[in-house]
């Protein structure tokens, strides 16, 4: 297995300080995509960032790969300013954009591997060694002269991991990555990604995702507003996903949804318009309780669910305020 | 190999393909032999002769250059339009050379004019084009590939900002075919711009190929072959450098990944 560090070791794999970015409109207000936002991903660290659309996670990624140029703040790429230095950048990151844009469509996943082989310098023969292994490795080794245009958006994806991998980068920047794909995909995907910390590399993975953050990230961010909220180990994203879990259930009698609603660890209830109740908890345990009072009355449609990344957020806020650690 | 040749090189053959799969962007070659059509019926039927070679040359310069700004501006659109410009940024090869791969591709393509052009004029009028001096004429025309595909890669830089220039594209042709003498020699151009016209590539390549295809001396070879090849180069470095610029300027305002 071919290791990839930063060099030298123990300098950080991404630095970013105070960073801002306004969008400036000459039909309507100006938009603050990122305001102060710090953050540090260490050597061979998976960092997640968590965030709701629009947070500013897209806006970062495209500091770091250098298509977007920060208003304020400074960051670093392998200790390789995103903006003076911008050049030596590039080919010690790799960037992954969400969506299917950015390949060619009538091209085949060979001919579009190749094509962004050369531009990070390498000659036809390691081109083509280092796209036939790339297919391989993301499972499109079959479909290596297919076009584009003939793939699904979750094939689209994993090619354009391939496309992020072919410059053999230190730091690889993961923008929405599994957004269209299948189960099955996502978690390949996500064994890829602990290949590819087992090499080394540094990996900045955003997501609104808590599932895959809590999975693969050594440290996830929490940003919204263009604002770092909080930055944890996964194990904290764990605690709140199941100490908030979720009881939705149908055909509950009043009664009975009043005697859960006081139950210990019950936060709240309320009645969905369709008649059916949603429990919120706050407590370890608390979802077992209210699923086995529900069964034992003999209500049958009951279903658990993880909190949203909404409720999350406010209860990271609430819980402990709005302090910073990174 | 440098990284900007191993570019350059990925470039022209992903033009190469995009030809293939697409011959739709070869539509200006179908155009040449009507050009040459109109251009011959004129000096035919005003009993010029002496104007054929004029006549051969202006609709093959007129498709060189139409195809080299409108597809390589086209190219880039295109890369924009795909989300693949803002990819092509995160990596290190440079976008003019992306662009000069390209260009180079499309002008060498262009250049299939010169055949049909003067089949038209062997098979239609008559008209068989000789080449007295053939070693003028071949860097003439190689001088002139080079500064064709330059002026296709200034086209293709303005195409870097934005989605409103396809206008300037369509409008811009005609005024470069006059400046150039395509149609009329530039020395017999009216209200100054026969003076302007020098400042051109174009006006020093058409008048020495013309003078390359008729017979008699041809003044100051050597000296004509420099005005066009340096004022290519200038074109070169200006589009080099405007490249840059509004390189930055996206990557300022944040319209990179607009469509």
């Amino acid at each position: 297995m071919t290791m990839i560090g930063i060099d030298p070791p123990g300098r950080n794999a991404v630095e970013v300080r105070g960073l801002g970015r306004v969008f400036t409109s000459k039909h309507g207000p100006d938009h603050v995509a990122l305001d102060g936002f710090d953050l540090t991903v260490g050597p061979g660290e998976v960092h997640g960032l968590l965030g709701p659309n629009g947070a500013g996670k897209t806006t970062l990624c495209k500091i770091l790969s250098t298509v977007l140029l920060p208003t304020s703040g400074t960051a670093k790429v392998d200790g390789f300013d995103v903006v003076a230095d911008a050049r030596r950048v590039r080919p010690v990151v790799g960037i992954v954009f969400g969506g299917d844009r950015g390949l060619y469509a009538r091209m085949t996943a060979g001919q579009n591997l190749r094509f962004w082989a050369a531009l990070y310098g390498l000659g036809r023969r390691e081109a083509r060694r280092r796209s036939e292994a790339l297919l391989e490795r993301v499972g499109l080794a079959e479909r290596t002269d297919s076009t584009v245009e003939t793939f699904s958006r979750g094939m689209k994806q994993r090619l354009h991991l391939a496309r992020g991998l072919i410059g053999d980068p230190r730091v690889l920047i993961l923008d929405e990555p599994t957004v269209g794909m299948d189960p099955v995909s996502a978690h390949e995907f996500r064994d890829l990604v602990e290949e590819l910390r087992g090499e080394g590399r540094a990996i900045l993975l955003t997501t609104h995702d808590m599932a895959e953050a809590e999975a693969l990230c050594d440290r996830v961010s929490f940003i919204d507003d263009g604002r770092l909220l909080r930055c944890e180990e996964p194990r904290v994203l764990g605690e709140l996903l199941s100490k908030h879990e979720r009881v939705r259930a149908s055909g509950v009698a009043d009664a009975l949804a009043e005697r859960i609603a006081g139950l210990d660890g019950v936060e709240a209830l309320r009645r969905n318009d369709d008649g059916s109740i949603l429990v919120e908890t706050n407590r370890y345990g608390a979802a077992l309780l209210v699923l086995r009072t529900l069964v034992e009355a003999g209500v049958g449609d009951v279903s658990t669910a993880p909190p949203t990344l909404e409720e999350v957020y406010l209860h990271l806020i609430g819980d402990r305020g709005m302090a910073v650690r990174s | 190999m440098t990284l900007a040749s191993t570019t350059a090189a990925a470039a022209m053959r992903v033009q190469l393909g995009e030809f293939r799969r697409e011959p739709g962007s070869l539509l200006t070659l179908v155009n040449a032999p009507f050009f040459a059509v109109v251009m011959l019926s004129i000096t035919e039927h005003s009993g010029r002769d002496d104007l054929a070679v004029y006549a051969l040359l202006a609709p093959v310069m007129m498709t060189a250059l139409g195809m080299a700004v409108f597809e390589a501006g086209e190219s880039l659109f295109r890369d924009r339009q795909a989300g693949v410009l803002e990819a092509l940024l995160t990596t290190p090869g440079p976008l003019w050379a992306i662009v000069l791969g390209r260009v180079v591709v499309i002008t060498a393509i262009s250049l299939i004019g010169i055949v049909e052009c003067w089949l038209v004029g062997a098979l239609g009028f008559g008209v068989v084009a000789t080449v007295p001096h053939p070693l003028v004429f071949a860097a003439a025309l190689a001088a002139t590939a080079f500064g064709i595909a330059a002026a296709g890669a200034l086209m293709a830089s303005v195409f870097v900002v934005g989605r409103n220039v396809r206008s300037f594209q369509n409008s811009l042709s005609f005024p470069l075919f006059l400046l150039g003498g395509v149609m009329v020699p530039a020395a017999m151009l009216p209200f100054g711009l026969d003076v302007a016209s020098k400042a051109f590539f174009l006006s020093w390549a058409t008048d020495l190929l013309r003078d390359s295809l008729t017979p008699g001396p041809v003044d100051a070879v050597a000296p004509r072959l420099l005005a066009i090849l340096g004022l290519s180069a200038l074109t070169l470095a200006f589009t080099s450098l405007l490249m840059r610029l509004l390189v930055h300027r996206i990557r300022g305002n944040g319209t990179v990944g607009f469509a």
